[in-house]
């Protein structure tokens, strides 16, 4: 599988002059539905994430995981979210890898790399939250998670 | 009110089926939300969401694909007995007094049927553009949509999301394509030869009920 390619352009649909009534509702479909959100927030949300777990505040990086995320890591940590995060051992990107490198989101679901970390988001409301973090991708395959994804 | 009923009645169903669509989709979305922890999203999102436009615009664009095939096809094809079908001697596009354009245009004939040339042509041809256009446009919104919310599902599958040109060389693009256009072939198909042996009284989708099977192009 190649690269991922973002969407581009999708300005255009909005600016169009179609004159034929019948036909907007169609164009403006396809505009609304399959343009891509920006990736600040996401972005945001994963250098959040790993500036709590440089910070060594797990708490603090638990607030900013998906619901089944945080589920999971209390199950694998005794009931306690911030053991279970640390008993996965995630790897602090450090200061090289936390200008994210790629930000792709469709829909409420986003991909943001961080160097070589890769991290899973969703949103909740006006939040993004991480579903899974120390990702690295594995051909013909789900991406391989140090936290998250199941 | 009464001269306009079956475009009345259509448009206000086709509201009421499209509203329907959003309230119980916007409804199973949100059931899937709260099941994951998250916050349910507004109907505004839920209709503006790939997964409403995708889920939109692959009936449209079979729809009007249906219609677009269904009048160019019968210009040459016909099927003896069926209502739906010219006489069998009449395939092909008409002669020009058949079809009332130029110096065989009446008084309230519209007025690019009356001239010669492109616009006439034009005219001549503007329900399959139409149709085709519109059915062009709708496959299109279905391939832009469907691969954003093909790539929302791949995100969520912690898998890497594809470009649109691989999306539309994808089997989910395609299945979603065949699996409407399969079902209104068969709907058509199913009128042309059903009205062959089967009628309504009073509909001019039906032979008269006492016409002969054998009798083609003739509506009640």
């Amino acid at each position: 599988m190649g690269d991922p390619v973002r969407f581009r352009g999708c300005r255009k649909y909005w600016t169009s002059a179609w004159s034929w009534r019948l036909l907007v509702p169609v164009v403006l479909l396809a505009a609304v539905s399959g343009c891509a959100p920006s990736g600040a927030g996401p972005a945001s949300a994963a250098q959040a994430f790993y500036a709590a777990l440089d910070g060594h505040d797990l708490a603090a990086a638990c607030a900013l995981l998906a619901p089944a995320t945080i589920k999971s890591l209390a199950k694998d940590g005794g009931g306690s979210c911030p053991t279970g995060l640390e008993d996965a051992g995630l790897a602090a990107v450090g200061p090289d890898g936390r200008a994210p490198s790629a930000t792709q989101v469709f829909g409420r679901s986003a991909l943001v790399s961080l160097g070589a970390e890769n991290v899973f988001l969703t949103q909740s409301g006006t939040r993004w939250l991480v579903d899974a973090a120390g990702c690295t991708a594995v051909e013909d395959a789900p991406f391989d998670c140090e936290i998250g994804g199941g | 009110m009464h001269h306009n009923g079956l475009g009345l009645f259509f448009g206000t169903i086709f509201i009421l089926a499209l509203a329907g669509q959003a309230l119980t989709g916007h409804a199973l979305f949100n059931q899937e939300q709260v099941a994951a922890g998250l916050d349910p999203i507004t109907l505004g999102q839920y209709v503006l969401s790939s997964s409403f436009g995708v889920d939109v615009a692959e009936n449209w664009q079979s729809e009007y694909l249906q219609f677009l095939l269904y009048i160019s096809v019968t210009i040459w094809l016909v099927q003896k007995g069926s209502p739906e079908s010219k006489k069998l001697d009449q395939s092909g596009p008409g002669t020009d007094k058949d079809q009332l354009v130029g110096q065989y245009a009446h008084l309230d004939s519209p007025a690019w049927a009356r001239v010669h040339g492109w616009r006439q042509h034009l005219y001549g041809n503007s329900l399959v553009l139409a149709m085709g256009g519109i059915f062009f446009l709708s496959w299109l919104a279905q391939s832009v949509a469907g691969a954003s919310a093909f790539n929302e599902q791949q995100l969520q599958d912690l898998q890497a999301p594809i470009s649109w040109a691989l999306y539309v060389a994808s089997p989910e693009f395609w299945n979603r394509t065949l699996q409407n256009w399969q079902s209104e072939f068969l709907a058509v198909g199913s009128m042309v030869v059903l009205s062959i042996y089967l009628r309504q009284r009073g509909s001019p989708e039906s032979k008269p009920v006492g016409s002969s099977h054998e009798t083609t192009g003739t509506t009640g």
